[in-house]
């Protein structure tokens, strides 16, 4: 046991021990105390008169609607209402904590269930890359197996030392952050940084010095040259972009990252990979994906639906393939044909909820929807066309982007943290 | 605990009890995380609150602890938020020394005050509650290498902090 664990200990110890059961006992007490209050003629009281409140906003609603409709009539007939968008047969693949961590839970969005898990991180021709270290991180095992079955392709590979938070890369190659413990009792870890493996070769092919913002996983260009990191647990997170060609360190950005909620942050690529958007929790904040210069920041809450930000020509058009990723529970998803941008806000009542942007021209808001619920995580249907969160109770919510209604819901049966994947049903 | 108490969370009486089996450690860990008292126990009360008005959504009651813990920990992170916005700053505020040896502790106390209340919240479990990395992760609903990841970073800032444990290269 180091010193420093110890006095840890002992410190947590003497401010714990301050608090009685007697002090835990009287904040219960007034706690459910607290909605009892209220006497209970005030509450009808309170009850008679936001129902005459309400009566008389249905009945202005009324007549303020029948005139409109009175003027629509006489300009003739407006624009036809757009149909709901549909749900598409498709699998959502859910994090699950009680799981390995190589392991995601399927659910079915055409018979509402979740599915035996499968294997996370996917290889080509229906394989699966699976990352595992022993117990105090003596040596690590990497293997390839199929997808389905779970057997060996090829004969695993048996590591000294820790890898693991794979990043998959175009290719056969896969990112992998190496440390090393030193001492497993005194949690002392030393960062050796990252490592390219080539999966199909079972060899490390490069060996990269760790990030300065500290390696939590990350993000990779759609042609695997530019590595984007943001650690969103130091009082000071820092976005680094690494050139994973040259081993070098592009940019080095300090963001303001909002200290609130549970699950903040978040990064995204463009379509065209030009663009890299950053959840800050409480805005969302564009950067040159390539050189990491600072695009325009749009704030959610001063934001109303229509409020635009001009962006420098390098930010525009989205039109490729879509990327998201980082920590993927997973505060932005962005469209995969480059309409929309949608950001969890983070944990607070100015914040939650679902940020919807439109990029098509000028990035602008144009949804704020579930507002006064916690999301955990969000993903674009393969096609664009709807968008699902999971919600703080694990239960599984499609919207329509464009209109930001909620198109089905679904109650799953499990504790979910976030939204792995969507793949085809 | 959880399990002993048979408690059917849906029934107020029994609810009532689980959340008083729980209160002091939770506070604790309200206290730790805020690290000032008055403040623990404005988020504590808001958290068994909301506990309260929301027990109906606790589908499995032996996940009671991680349930309740996960809201008194968003309590704490928005009461933090609160007083943020106020510009009152936390790190003003005088606390009485936590150990009877004042001299060891005023150090850590001010490392542990740099800390965020997230890295906090996972110190305060495995050191105080000795709870394994996967137990805490299963407590504060992060994924295990996120817990991880947040114990790391606290250590090093805590070394760093400190006098006479800093280290050379990225050692923790």
């Amino acid at each position: 046991m180091s010193e420093l664990n110890e006095r840890l200990r002992r410190y947590a110890d003497a401010r714990a021990g301050r608090i009685s059961d007697g002090d835990a006992d009287s904040l219960i007490t007034r706690a459910l105390a607290k909605p009892a209050r209220r006497p209970g003629w005030t509450r009808h009281g309170l009850n008679a008169g936001l129902a005459l409140g309400i009566a008389i906003l249905l009945i202005v609603g009324g007549v303020v609607l029948k005139l409109q409709l009175r003027g629509q009539t006489a300009q003739g007939p407006g624009p036809t209402p757009r149909p709901p968008a549909a749900v598409p047969h498709e699998i959502v693949n859910l994090d699950d904590p009680s799981q390995d961590p190589s392991l995601e839970s399927p659910f079915d969005l055409k018979t509402g269930k979740v599915l035996t898990p499968v294997q996370r991180w996917v290889l080509p021709q229906s394989r699966a890359l699976i990352v595992y270290s022993t117990t105090g991180c003596v040596s690590s095992t990497i293997r390839v197996v199929d997808r389905l079955t779970g057997r060996n392709t090829q004969p695993g590979v048996t590591l000294p030392d820790c890898y693991d938070t794979p990043i998959l890369l175009p290719g056969t190659a896969v990112l992998l952050s190496h440390s090393r413990v030193i001492s497993a009792q005194q949690n002392q870890v030393q960062d050796l940084g990252e490592v390219l493996y080539d999966w199909s070769t079972a060899r490390i092919v490069k060996s990269y010095a760790p990030p300065s913002a500290g390696f939590t996983g990350g993000l990779v260009s759609t042609d695997g040259t530019r590595l984007y990191t943001l650690n969103p647990y130091v009082d000071s997170p820092v976005l680094d972009i690494m050139d994973l060609v040259s081993g070098t360190h592009v940019a080095h950005v300090p963001v303001n990252l909002m200290q609130v909620g549970l699950n903040p942050g978040g990064l995204g690529l463009s379509t065209d990979g030009r663009t890299l958007f950053v959840n800050l929790g409480d805005q969302l904040a564009t950067f040159d994906a390539r050189t990491g210069g600072v695009g325009p920041v749009l704030p959610f809450k001063d934001l109303k639906p229509g409020s635009t930000s001009a962006l420098p020509a390098w930010l525009v058009p989205i039109d490729a393939d879509a990327k998201q990723g980082f920590e993927p529970n997973h505060g932005i998803a962005i469209d995969p044909k480059g309409r929309w941008v949608v950001a969890l806000g983070a944990d607070d009542r100015t914040t939650e909820g679902i940020w919807i942007f439109s990029a098509s021209g000028s990035l602008h808001l144009v949804q704020h929807v579930g507002g006064g619920a916690g999301f955990r995580g969000i993903a674009f249907s393969l096609d664009g066309g709807v968008l699902y969160a999971l919600d703080a109770s694990s239960n599984l919510d499609v919207f329509d982007p464009r209109t930001g209604r909620q198109i089905k819901h679904y109650n799953t049966t499990g504790n979910f943290l976030g939204i792995g994947g969507v793949e085809p049903g | 605990m959880d399990e002993e108490l048979g408690a059917r969370a849906s029934n107020p009486a029994d609810f009532e009890r689980l959340l008083r089996a729980n209160a002091r450690s939770m506070l604790r860990f309200a206290d730790f995380v805020l690290h000032d008292r008055s403040a623990a126990e404005d988020a504590a009360q808001e958290a068994f609150m909301i506990a309260y008005q929301r027990r109906g959504t606790l589908r499995d009651e032996t996940a009671f602890t991680a349930w309740l813990r996960t809201i008194v920990l968003r309590e704490c992170l928005r009461w933090r938020r609160r007083r943020f916005l106020q510009v009152l700053r936390l790190t003003d505020r005088v606390v009485a020394p936590a150990s009877s040896d004042p001299a060891v502790q005023v150090d850590l106390e001010r490392a542990v005050r740099r800390l965020s209340p997230a890295l906090r919240a996972v110190v305060y479990l495995h050191y105080y509650e000795d709870q394994t990395l996967t137990r805490l992760a299963a407590e504060l609903s992060i994924p295990e290498s996120t817990a991880k990841t947040r114990l790391y970073e606290a250590l090093r800032r805590l070394e760093r902090a400190l006098p006479g444990y800093a280290q050379s290269g990225e050692q923790t």
